[in-house]
């Protein structure tokens, strides 16, 4: 064995390590948001946590995101001309630009109801002790990609809507106010106000904050 | 190290494997005998504890199954057996009851229809003659 060989292997074995401790990382994260509504991270050396907010909390964010929908509703350009679209009037103009976003709609459905006949053969099949069960899992796990596949584009297409742009604007919202760190032996905001938050240049800690605050979002928001 | 960033589609993968675990569902188990609470948090559950509450739920009735002899463990070889076959199972419980359900009013024979209508309120006063 040449020595490249072997320092590629090293080199492989310690991705692969590195890799599990992640993974590891992400389990007991997920473990520690569940069973206590807080999760605590780390980044660069400093202690950070996200906590569910509070019922003031949650209501000034409510109204936040209704005056933000107000605003982009009301928002003109210099031509006079509405600024932003809802999902509706964008399904209008791709239509025009030779995309149709219904269609789209429609294919999503029908794959989805093709995974329920699937499934429903493959469930007879694993009670029945049938054969054909490796078969129709493939083809489960097709339509699966598939559908993944036209969500992801039309989530691209309709990025832009009103509504994809309140709800960005509220998740964002919500990691400004639940992200705390641990100074001088107390826990702070580590914002303090969202315009602060907005500014932060640090993406990696965005990044962050966002991925765990978005496992403490309750369902009603 | 800093910690990692998770997406929620990994997240809800990794809570299907802490559902599906023996420890959680041992502590499930216990949870529904002994009124014990699986959380810190009374209420205000988040997305991913509601996410959990229902997958431990659907491990416990799969492993129920099992012991049962209504299905082998084969099922938990992967993702897409265990929600195939909750799905035919679910299906098949949604038929059976139908098939159960009481008759409706409208399911039988007009002449056999109860006669909810109440005479007294609406009937028709007697004219009386003076």
């Amino acid at each position: 064995m040449t020595e490249k060989t072997i320092e590629n292997r090293k080199v492989s074995e310690i991705e692969e390590i590195k890799n599990k401790a992640k993974q590891m990382l992400k389990e007991m994260k997920v473990e520690e948001s569940i069973s206590d509504n807080k999760i605590e991270f780390e980044y660069n050396n400093n202690k950070y946590r996200v906590v569910q907010p509070s019922y003031k909390e949650k209501m000034e964010a409510n109204k936040r995101r209704l005056e933000k929908q107000i605003a982009m509703l009301k928002e003109k350009d210099e031509n006079g001309n509405f600024k932003y679209m809802s999902e509706k009037d964008l399904y209008l103009l791709y239509k025009e630009r030779g995309i149709d976003l219904q269609e789209y709609d429609r294919k999503i459905e029908l794959l989805k109801n093709r995974e329920l006949e699937l499934s429903n053969q493959l469930g007879k099949a694993l009670k029945e002790k049938e054969q054909g069960k490796e078969a129709i899992k493939k083809e489960i796990e097709e339509v699966r990609d598939r559908v993944k596949e036209l969500i992801m584009d039309k989530t691209y297409f309709l990025e832009v809507s009103i509504e994809q742009q309140v709800n960005v604007f509220l998740y964002s919202y919500f990691t400004s106010i639940m992200t705390e760190v641990y100074k001088d032996n107390k826990w702070v905001k580590v914002w303090n106000s969202f315009d602060e938050y907005e500014n932060e240049e640090d993406e990696k800690l965005l990044n962050l904050a966002i991925s765990y605050s978005t496992l403490l979002i309750i369902n009603n928001g | 190290m800093n910690s990692p960033v998770i997406s929620f589609e990994e997240a809800i993968k990794i809570v299907r494997q802490l559902a599906k675990s023996s420890y959680w569902q041992g502590m499930y188990n216990k949870a529904k005998e002994l009124h014990i609470d699986l959380f810190k948090n009374k209420r205000e559950f988040s997305k991913i504890q509601l996410e959990f509450l229902n997958y431990l739920s659907f491990y416990s009735s799969i492993y129920l199954d099992i012991n049962l002899g209504e299905v082998t463990e084969e099922v938990l070889e992967n993702d897409i057996y265990e929600d195939a076959y909750m799905y035919y199972k679910m299906k098949g419980e949604k038929k059976e009851k139908e098939k159960k359900r009481p008759m409706n009013n409208k399911d039988l024979p007009l002449r056999m229809r109860e006669n909810k209508r109440t005479q007294w309120v609406f009937r028709t006063p007697k004219k009386v003659g003076i």
